[in-house]
């Protein structure tokens, strides 16, 4: 059985994708801060529930350890986090420079700090495979959410970075694209207006994204790095 | 060079405003823009800006150093405003500068945050400072904003992991930005230069293979020339030609990435 370690928090979207993930037979450990958004149901979820703090690369190491502990070792980790000031849309106009080091720079380097503390744990046990989760918007660009895609743009360049400098290590580095209203918990559109609704409906991240999530963390796509998957039902259908 | 490739009248009457216009790419971007006619402002932080502009008013062009550090809003501020004041409005941000670092190797699983913080501070937060200050001044003439990213952004880089990391994050801010600014009539877009530049040069010297490598992956067969290659595309983005070009990522790198 596939061990996986979800950090969630932010909204419920690493829930979901843990629960997901859990239908789909691999053993989930839910890694989040608690009393925060998102973390607070996951002991409701199926799997295994560490309340934890996160924000720093050594409590986000420490987390990680926790989770192999509990699973009997650790295959997968998914980064399922999301800030949520920077999921509410406001012009860069209104922005001031504390707003953008919230939205922009803190998300970017726990992107940074989870891949790190992945790889320490993964290589000690022989490879594994790393999922950041992103909205798959981000792709191309939405307008008064400029900070939140910039920091996803940065942790999709840095996830192929970390596939190119650890795949000899046996570690597979890939990006789960999910459909930004859905990622962010929003009721409201968030991209832009105007687009054709998307192809399949609107995806659900466990039933829909949670079996494409166990597909990517497992053998089945071993081949597979330095890639972004979109599950969003067929929106902008990138690249 | 001739008026193909310096675009020669095309930015009569612009101001351009380029960080990191002190060396390298920056600097062949400044003499380019120059070239076709306007008016430049070169902010950096060192003094080779000021040697920049004299390379610009030496060829006849019109230009002035205006010490900058992106990182520092009020410089960033400081730079537009001396724009308006000296050339009566801004046309054009180029927003080129990148850290010091950017041409080092790092590894990844030890990249510490004194290092990461230094890449994000000078092409993140510079870029943020860019738009904020300049975002009035472009609307009031219809200009725009360019972004120097990288191939490293688009394709990952194991040897300059938070190069890349931060060359990829101005690609989503290009593209967001794009979208925001589109009703005011601001342009955005990027630029994937793949240049011989001084931080090139160094990796050369470090990996005396690289090169040979590197040309093989170019279909036209060589690194381009910052000058010759790269300026002039930056130039042509500069200008009303490139009008209804926006949230696009230009590469210039000769083929040698040919799936975006």
């Amino acid at each position: 059985m596939t061990r996986v370690a979800v950090l969630a928090g932010g909204t419920s979207a690493g829930r979901a994708l843990a629960a997901g993930l859990s239908d789909a037979g691999v053993a989930v450990a839910v890694l989040g801060e608690p009393g925060t958004e998102g973390t607070e149901g996951a002991t409701a979820a199926p799997g295994t529930a560490l309340p934890c703090q996160l924000a720093t690369r050594r409590q986000c190491a420490e987390a990680l350890q926790r989770a192999r502990d509990a699973l009997g070792g650790l295959d997968a980790v998914v980064d399922a986090r999301v800030t949520p000031a920077a999921t509410e849309p406001k012009p860069v106009s209104e922005l001031d420079a504390e707003d953008f080091r919230q939205r922009t720079e803190v998300p970017l380097q726990r992107a940074l700090h989870v891949l790190q503390s992945a790889y320490r744990v993964l290589r000690t046990g022989g490879g594994g495979a790393v999922v950041l989760v992103v909205p798959s918007s981000s792709m191309t660009g939405v307008a008064r959410l400029v900070p939140w895609i910039t920091a996803a743009e940065g942790a999709r360049a840095l996830a192929k970075a970390a596939a190119r400098a650890w795949g000899p290590e046996g570690i597979r580095v890939n990006c789960l694209a999910v459909s930004i209203e859905v990622l962010a918990g929003s009721t409201s559109p968030l991209d832009r207006a105007g687009l054709p609704p998307p192809a399949l409906g609107h995806a659900d991240l466990r039933r829909d994204a949670g079996p494409v999530l166990s597909a990517l963390v497992g053998d089945g796509f071993r081949g597979a790095t330095g890639q972004t998957v979109a599950v969003d039902g067929g929106v902008w259908m990138t690249p | 060079m001739d008026d193909a490739v310096t675009g020669r009248g095309t930015l009569e009457g612009k101001a351009v405003l380029v960080t990191g216009g002190g060396a390298g790419i920056g600097r062949a971007i400044c003499i380019a823009c120059a070239a076709a006619g306007a008016s430049v402002v070169v902010a950096s932080p060192g003094g080779n800006g000021e040697e920049t502009a004299a390379l610009v008013t030496g060829a006849g062009g019109t230009a002035f150093w205006q010490p900058t550090d992106v990182t520092v809003s009020d410089d960033v501020d400081a730079a537009v405003a001396a724009a308006r004041a000296r050339y009566g409005g801004l046309d054009v941000v180029v927003h080129n500068a990148t850290s010091r670092r950017s041409s080092g190797v790092e590894t990844l699983a030890d990249l510490e945050d004194e290092a990461w913080d230094d890449h994000v501070a000078v092409s993140l937060r510079g870029a943020f400072h860019c738009a904020k200050a300049a975002m009035a001044a472009l609307a009031e003439r219809g200009g725009r904003m360019i972004v120097m990213t990288s191939p490293a952004g688009i394709e990952g880089s194991a040897a300059r992991p938070a190069y890349a990391a931060v060359k990829g994050a101005l690609r989503g801010f290009v593209k967001s930005l794009a979208l925001e600014w589109g009703p005011a009539g601001i342009g955005v877009v990027a630029v994937s230069p793949l240049a011989m530049t001084p931080a090139m040069a160094a990796a050369y010297r470090a990996d005396p293979t690289l090169q040979s490598r590197l040309e093989q992956l170019v279909p036209l067969g060589r690194i381009g020339d910052a000058a010759l290659d790269i300026a002039p595309v930056v130039a042509f983005l500069a200008g009303d030609g490139a009008r209804y070009v926006t949230g696009q990522t230009i590469v210039v790198d000769g083929g040698r990435f040919t799936t975006l």
